[in-house]
């Protein structure tokens, strides 16, 4: 998938078993590594991970599997319960994330820890700063980053702004930051996941130079065709516990799926053809500013019909979620028209919007979609405990919430001991579940799914995206669907926008005309199209 | 068997942590009366015993659960919108002078009966108004609960004493004190030979109102899920400024209400120039409760026991009455510590999942 137009240099597969197998001592071996939390959940059981010198391991599994856990335990985030970690044949015990550094591991993580108002430079040379007469040498910086850089083929401007600068500098300012404090050990935590195809082939090229220099990659991911391209050898986890290791050119990817989930993983979704009927929702020219004064959204116009789901793809944090925000009404818009059910919706209420058929799928979903210290039923009834079906005139009718509850816990697959088990005890797939199940049954006719199924396991993704395509089959629903992974956003959704820096840049009425390639380069803003053609999207 | 022990431990970590508090809390004031006192076996045996040692003694146990129980309900439903406000102390003061005021001057010849239902209504108006102005305030300027309630504390306070000096004194008495308090308007009194009043059954009946109106109604719900997370309850569609400010309302009334019951429970005579603490006290048991009303009884008695057993101690033996802050600082600390002894929670978890992996 990744694989074409890009320069990539795929290393020799013989040569990497050569190295693979001949190194003697392994740079890192973790043995027996266990870690409960405080709530009881295990983590991670009886964990063995050795990485040799000069190679790329994946570290792969659903999420929820371990992975990060067990990396933040190398990186001295947190404390094995039990085991030992073991760099170049020495035991280590770190107490936390600069003894992990002194030990040369650096860890670039999914979300970046950087001073945005800086300069790349001096976000690299950050903690370590160079310095002249007692003051910060700034050239010096710009210079130590340069060398760096030129060093590793990084192209990258020492003297831009980070706010300015795209997410995939972002990840190499991180990446030369742990080059600079002497890494040998680099982790990456999903590096892809927020990346357009073009910039994750550039990250592959600067991996594979690090590689020959020497430095040893754990690069954690669940993409398959990424690991087979990139990767030398891999652990697979899967609740915890190590399921598999070895070399990757002996797995096909269908295999290491297998490894990680346990069975089949369908990549496709069968779906019907969508039958789009009248309009549900629409937005005419919608405009809104930030606090300073910035357009976030910029004349968005598109329409929804019942029966149909509208995708909406783009690199995150170009007004997808101020967006979703508008619509479910969390936050009041400044220009334009929205109109959902026939009614114009400015200045109603979250309670008056749901009421008018909206319902929503938070992208935050423990800020926004529960309460983790409230039980299951609590958590499925705050949309609807005021109707008459679940309360009186001061008092709730316990008894039929906790029916209810009982029935969306069976029907939605939710993993628990019943209605009155903690949200905040679940794994985040099922906690998904119960925001899923609470939105998409209470009897809305537009729903906004924003990042429905990010951060969750495999089994809770397909079976929330089956249920959102069931949903709007019945032809009494539209959905919104917004979201940062392209291979969601292109299989569920009907027709497909893209949106880059707050204007809709391209419409595909049917989401299947677009390949993956097209849709990055309208994601980046490489490409956009005509007024016209984008104006297609309202009807 | 150790295997049910310890999830029964995990269970009511919450139950076990907080006895395990209080007794170390008792511990330390043992430890402190041995040291200071001369004669501390008469001390330790006094602040432990004499509390229950007589009808007179339990009854004032009773009689100072009365008022904070009704601060600590008040407190709790500040809690449960995660509202730390303090206005309880002040709003039981001020409605107790009120309802001083109203009872002496301003319509002392209410007939009997209706008399102290009258004042209990005028008590919980003042205390709820007294409840809105920070929470409006809050909600409206964003301004610090915490602070704001602290200064307003001190007006609210005053202005009781105020009443009292310039509005109800009585001139033909050397000290300071209100006009007497018409038979009419005072609360029965239940136990004889004490001044427990009926007020202890209007604090019962509060509680399992209490409770029931946070666990079982529409508006309780909604303020606990704004109590949990608010932007949760506003993306589900919950009025959350509204139903911040009514909780904050309704906890400022309990407050006025155990004000008023106090009094006409109590006193012959309004006498406070200072406030007596109970506010303070009512929000140290609804920590101690962790804002669950159903414990308020519990941690009301509590609380009485060892301050009457510090009374006890101060007026009849050589210890000083102020070790007894001593003691509910400790508690209350350890308390409010969420990570204390979850180390030992934390091996009992890790047993029952390593017990539950094995037998996968």
């Amino acid at each position: 998938m990744i694989r074409g137009s890009g320069n990539a240099k795929l290393p020799d597969p013989n040569r990497i078993v050569h190295r693979g197998l001949l190194m003697d001592e392994p740079i890192l071996l973790m043995q027996g590594i266990t870690k409960v939390y405080p709530n009881g959940f295990m983590a991670n059981s009886n964990v063995n991970l050795s990485c040799r010198k000069g190679e790329i391991h994946a570290l792969l599994g659903e999420n929820g599997a371990g992975k990060t856990t067990l990396m933040k335990m190398l990186f001295g985030f947190e404390e094995p319960t039990e085991g030992t970690i073991q760099i170049k044949g020495k035991d280590v015990k770190f107490k936390g994330a600069l003894d992990a550094i002194r030990h040369g591991v650096g860890m670039v993580h999914q979300h970046f820890m950087l001073v945005d108002m800086l300069t790349v430079a001096e976000n690299v040379v950050l903690g370590d700063e160079p310095v002249k007469a007692g003051l910060f040498d700034k050239a010096g910086a710009i210079k130590k980053t340069r060398d760096l850089a030129d060093k590793y083929h990084f192209n990258i401007d020492p003297t831009a702004i980070v706010k300015e600068v795209t997410v995939a500098t972002k990840q190499k300012i991180e990446i030369l930051k742990a080059l600079l404090r002497g890494a040998e050990i680099l982790v990456l935590d999903e590096p892809t996941a927020v990346l357009t195809p073009q910039e994750t082939r550039e990250l592959f090229v600067q991996l594979n130079v690090l590689r020959e220099a020497g430095h040893t990659i754990i690069f954690i991911s669940h993409k398959l065709n990424e690991v087979k391209e990139l990767c030398d050898s891999f652990t697979v986890l899967r609740k915890g516990r190590v399921i598999g290791n070895g070399l990757v050119r002996d797995y096909t990817p269908q295999m290491l799926s297998n490894m990680m989930v346990g069975r089949d993983v369908l990549l496709e979704i069968d779906k019907d053809m969508a039958v789009p009927r009248e309009t549900v929702a629409s937005v005419k020219n919608l405009v809104y500013f930030d606090l300073s004064g910035l357009p976030i959204l910029d004349g968005v116009s598109f329409s929804v019909q019942k029966g149909m789901i509208l995708g909406i793809a783009g690199v995150e944090g170009n007004g997808q979620n101020e967006l979703s925000e508008i619509l479910t009404g969390l936050r009041k818009f400044n220009v334009g028209e929205i109109e959902i059910n026939g009614k114009n919706v400015k200045g109603m209420t979250v309670r008056m919007l749901r009421d008018n058929g909206v319902a929503s799928i938070s992208e935050d979903r423990m800020s926004y979609g529960c309460a983790p210290m409230a039980t299951i039923a609590e958590n499925l009834m705050s949309d609807r405990f005021y109707k008459t079906q679940y309360s009186r005139k001061v008092s709730l009718k316990r008894k039929d919430i906790e029916k209810m509850a009982e029935q969306y816990i069976k029907e939605f697959n939710i993993a628990c001991t019943g209605p009155r088990s903690k949200v905040g005890e679940l794994s985040g797939g099922n906690i998904q579940k119960v925001i899923v199940a609470r939105e998409f049954t209470s009897g809305a006719s537009f729903i906004v799914a924003n990042q429905p199924t990010r951060g969750i396991d495999v089994g809770a993704t397909e079976f929330i995206r089956r249920k959102l395509i069931e949903l709007t089959r019945t032809g009494e629903v539209g959905a919104l669907l917004i979201s940062a992974d392209l291979n969601e956003v292109m299989e569920v959704s009907d027709s497909l926008l893209v949106m880059h820096k707050g204007k809709v840049c391209a419409y595909f009425e049917n989401a299947k005309d677009v390949t993956e390639d097209e849709l990055g380069e309208y994601m980046l803003g490489l490409k956009s199209m005509t007024p016209e053609e984008v104006g297609s999207a309202l009807k | 068997m150790k295997m049910k022990m310890n999830r029964l431990f995990v269970k009511n970590f919450e139950l076990f942590r907080t006895l395990v508090v209080i007794l170390i809390g008792f511990a330390i004031s043992l430890i402190l009366i041995y040291f200071i006192s001369d004669e501390p076996v008469k001390a330790i045996t006094t602040y432990m015993f004499k509390p229950f040692d007589g009808i007179r003694r339990i009854g004032s146990m009773i009689e100072y659960m009365i008022p904070i129980m009704f601060a600590g309900l008040g407190m709790c439903m500040m809690l449960s919108v995660s509202q730390f406000n303090l206005i309880g102390d002040g709003a039981l003061f001020l409605s107790a002078a009120a309802v001083s005021y109203f009872a002496t001057v301003l319509i002392p010849n209410c007939p009997p009966i209706l008399f102290p239902i009258v004042m209990i209504v005028a008590g919980a108006l003042i205390g709820g108004g007294c409840g809105a102005i920070p929470a409006y305030l809050q909600s409206r300027f964003k301004t610090n609960i915490v602070v704001v309630t602290l200064m307003m504390n001190y007006v609210l306070i005053l202005g009781g004493v105020y009443m009292l000096l310039y509005w109800m004194r009585d001139p033909s008495k050397t000290y300071v004190g209100s006009l007497p308090i018409p038979d009419a308007a005072k609360l029965a009194t239940i136990i004889p030979k004490t001044h427990v009043s009926l007020g202890i059954i209007l604090a019962i009946v509060a509680t399992v109102a209490v409770n029931w109106f946070l666990n079982q109604t529409k508006a309780g719900y909604q303020m606990r899920m704004i109590g949990q997370n608010p932007q949760f309850a506003k993306y589900s569609g919950i009025n959350v400024v509204k139903y911040v400010i009514i909780a904050q309302v309704i906890g400022g009334a309990l407050a006025g209400i155990g004000g008023a019951v106090d009094i006409l429970g109590k006193y012959d005579r309004f006498i406070w120039l200072t406030s007596n603490g109970y506010g303070f006290d009512g929000m140290m048991i609804a920590v101690i409760a962790k804002g669950n009303p159903k414990h308020i009884p519990l941690a009301a008695l509590f609380l009485a026991y060892i301050k009457i057993g510090a009374d006890l101690v101060g007026t009849t033996t050589d210890v000083p009455l102020d070790f007894v802050l001593v003691v509910q600082s400790v508690i209350v600390m350890l308390v409010a510590a969420v990570s204390f002894m979850s180390g030992v929670r934390q091996k009992a978890v890790v047993k029952i999942a390593s017990a539950e992996k094995a037998g996968v």
